[in-house]
């Protein structure tokens, strides 16, 4: 039987020894003199704690100040930082190492995306380099822009802020009226075409409205002129029709403005 | 489907934009004018003796040719055609009727193969003389019909005009406000003169053969007399409380009442006190002149008296109900008074013939301050001023009708 108190003792004493037996590596790390029959390499990271492999066996983890590497052929190969990410790989480097040669390696892991679009087949762009048509695993390198371009014939731009995307996984919608986005010539021809278009009603519209309300009132001064009820009859209905044709057009011109105020607005909102 | 709904929701607003107009059919003449029917408005009436002046709302219209007249005279029982009245012109004088007898007038307009719907009917009885009335309460001073019913003109000139006497011969009026003016009026309403520094004038009278006005002044204490231009011929003064005055017509001297003194005393045209009644009433409020029997009427507190040209009194009728106010009827002689009842404020007119005699008794007066006897019908006109109204009653007590567009009638003259 054990006591609470013998209980800690051999509680402390494990940790002690797991402390230790964990430390070795590190302890391998650290050679006092490098020697000439020998390669020392160096790994940096900005993430500590990675595994580090040296030929398919691992040999520590970032950061590693030193290691002693037989000359020859040998593969780095650092562990990534998110392994359950079936997108991520590990930083790998095929070197070739002399005889008491010291190399420093910084180690930066691309980054990779899945993109996808609908609809589909659309390219995919970071600056000038494109990488293919949708759905594509794109990788980009340390130092990248940070942003995707999606282009299809017919569909707005889209453009794609990787900074403000916390997934890999990207699929976008192309529209005819994205929401946010760089509009090629094409798809800006076509809304301009309609917020042009419909100024274009909106004035016909508001030049017709005042013509026919024109047409009104003087049908209405007749109406309050004519002495006979036939006549009056005649221009109080010729009055209302134009009214009524008046307030139609007046109507249609102001769905027309509000169309192309919208259309401008949003070319605005978007740019 | 969304472009549909969008198209539809569309067509159902252009739809809705379609249905929503809407003009107001403000043609007078149009059959379809909620306001006129199609009939011709604004019809207005006045009577000048035997004339009759019809006037209404010009039509402008195109087509118009003119209006018919129509009149229907009593004793007649359809409309009958009298006139053709000319497009541009919205009047018609009608002459030659005779007096007291009620005509009534309609009109139609006339365009090409149209003639409207008659105009709604507007009636007046023609008669020798016409009225004056101010509105203390208004400010409003109005000449009136012969029947009483209606107005050639409402005007504003004064602030608190308190009495009234007409100018027969010349169609004006004298007006004496409150605040201390006596104005004359012309036949058209338009102030003629302007004599002001009187202090709270309540009465005046006129003596259009001498061409003098008798006015109260001086917070009643004095009788002051100007000529029609306005020059202040003199002042007799002496006076408690002048309650009335009524002006003479065969000597051209003014009788006056003092209920302060208690008295009633006769000025001559040249302002002495000739006769002068004392030690005979308790409380002479009111008094009127009839120049036929030489006779003032006095209204004593509850009683009603004859004072004679040589100051000689005659108790006619106690009527155990004060007398407020008299006129009389300067044909028969009969006095017509305004009396208290129950509540003071609740007035009957009584005509009362000289031997004391009540002829005639009408109740429904409220507050009533003056009424005028016309000679030539034998009724009279009452300031019914708690009513805001004019009331004219026939020689036989019956209400002909009234004219109700004021605030307080103060005070009614005859022409």
């Amino acid at each position: 039987m054990c006591t609470g108190s013998n209980k800690r003792h051999r509680l402390v004493g494990l940790w002690f020894l797991g402390s230790f037996f964990s430390a070795l590596p590190a302890l391998a790390q650290i050679t006092p003199y490098p020697d000439s029959t020998r390669c020392w390499v160096e790994l940096r990271c900005e993430v500590s704690g990675l595994g580090v492999l040296l030929d398919g066996e691992k040999v520590g983890q970032t950061p590693l100040p030193l290691l002693p590497v037989e000359e020859g052929h040998h593969t780095l190969q650092v562990r990534h930082p998110d392994p359950s990410n079936w997108l991520s790989r590990d930083w790998k480097r095929e070197v070739f190492l002399k005889a008491g040669e010291r190399r420093v390696f910084v180690v930066q892991f691309s980054k990779m995306y899945w993109v996808g679009s609908d609809p589909p087949g659309a390219s995919v762009f970071s600056g000038d380099r494109k990488f293919g048509m949708t759905p594509l695993v794109v990788e980009l390198p340390p130092g990248d822009p940070g942003f995707l371009v999606l282009r299809k014939e017919g569909y707005e731009d889209r453009r794609v802020d990787l900074g403000l995307i916390s997934s890999s996984l990207i699929h976008v919608k192309l529209g005819t009226g994205g929401l946010r986005g760089e509009w090629s010539k094409g798809s800006f021809r076509l809304k301009k075409g309609w917020t042009i278009g419909s100024g274009v009603v909106a004035v016909l519209s508001g030049v017709a409205g005042y013509y026919f309300k024109s047409r009104a009132d003087r049908a209405y001064d007749r109406y309050m002129k004519a002495g006979h009820p036939d006549q009056m009859d005649r221009y109080f209905n010729d009055a209302e029709s134009f009214d009524k044709l008046s307030g139609v057009f007046y109507g249609l011109g102001e769905v027309s403005l509000g169309v192309s105020l919208f259309f401008i607005i949003r070319g605005v909102w978007s740019n | 489907m969304r472009v549909w709904t969008t198209i539809l929701g569309f067509v159902v607003f252009l739809g809705g934009i379609w249905g929503c107009s809407q003009r107001e059919r403000l043609n007078p003449l149009d059959p379809n004018n909620p306001e006129t029917g199609g009939r011709p408005t604004g019809l207005w009436v006045v009577s000048e003796k035997h004339e009759v002046t019809l006037s209404w709302d010009p039509l402008s219209l195109e087509g118009v040719l003119g209006y018919n007249v129509y009149r229907r005279q009593e004793g007649e029982e359809a409309f009958r055609i009298v006139d053709f009245a000319s497009a541009e012109s919205s009047s018609f004088q009608d002459p030659d009727l005779p007096y007291d007898q009620r005509v009534a007038y309609r009109i139609s307009a006339v365009a090409s193969e149209y003639e409207s719907p008659l105009s709604d009917s507007v009636s007046i009885t023609p008669g020798p003389n016409n009225y004056w009335m101010v509105d203390y309460y208004s400010g409003v001073i109005a000449r009136l019909t012969y029947d009483g019913l209606h107005t050639f003109f409402q005007t504003q000139q004064t602030l608190l005009p308190v009495a009234v006497a007409a100018d027969s011969t010349t169609g004006t009026a004298w007006i004496v406000d409150a605040i201390g003016y006596l104005v004359r009026i012309s036949d058209d309403g338009q102030p003629l003169l302007w004599i002001d520094g009187l202090t709270d004038p309540a009465h005046v009278a006129l003596d259009p053969l001498g061409g003098v006005v008798w006015v109260s002044d001086d917070s009643r204490t004095c009788i002051a007399r100007y000529d029609t231009m306005g020059n202040l011929l003199g002042l007799t003064e002496g006076f408690g409380e002048i309650s009335d005055i009524s002006w003479v017509e065969q000597s051209g001297g003014c009788w006056v009442a003092d209920v302060e003194g208690k008295d009633v005393v006769f000025v001559s045209s040249s302002g002495d006190r000739e006769v002068e009644v004392e030690e005979v009433f308790e409380y002479p409020r009111a008094i009127s002149y009839y120049p036929s029997g030489e006779w003032l009427w006095v209204a004593d507190s509850l009683r009603l008296a004859r004072v004679w040209n040589d100051g000689t009194t005659e108790e006619v009728v106690t009527l155990n109900q004060l007398v407020l106010s008299v006129s009389a009827d300067q044909t028969t002689g009969d006095c017509w008074v305004i009396i208290a009842t129950g509540d003071e404020d609740e007035n009957a007119v009584l005509k009362i013939s000289a031997n004391g005699e009540v002829l005639t008794r009408v109740e429904g007066f409220y507050f009533a301050q003056s009424l005028v006897a016309n000679g030539f019908n034998g009724g009279c006109l009452v300031a019914d001023t708690g009513n805001g109204r004019i009331v004219r009653v026939s020689q036989d007590g019956d209400v002909l009708g009234s004219l109700g567009d004021f605030y307080g009638p103060w005070d009614v003259a005859i022409e």
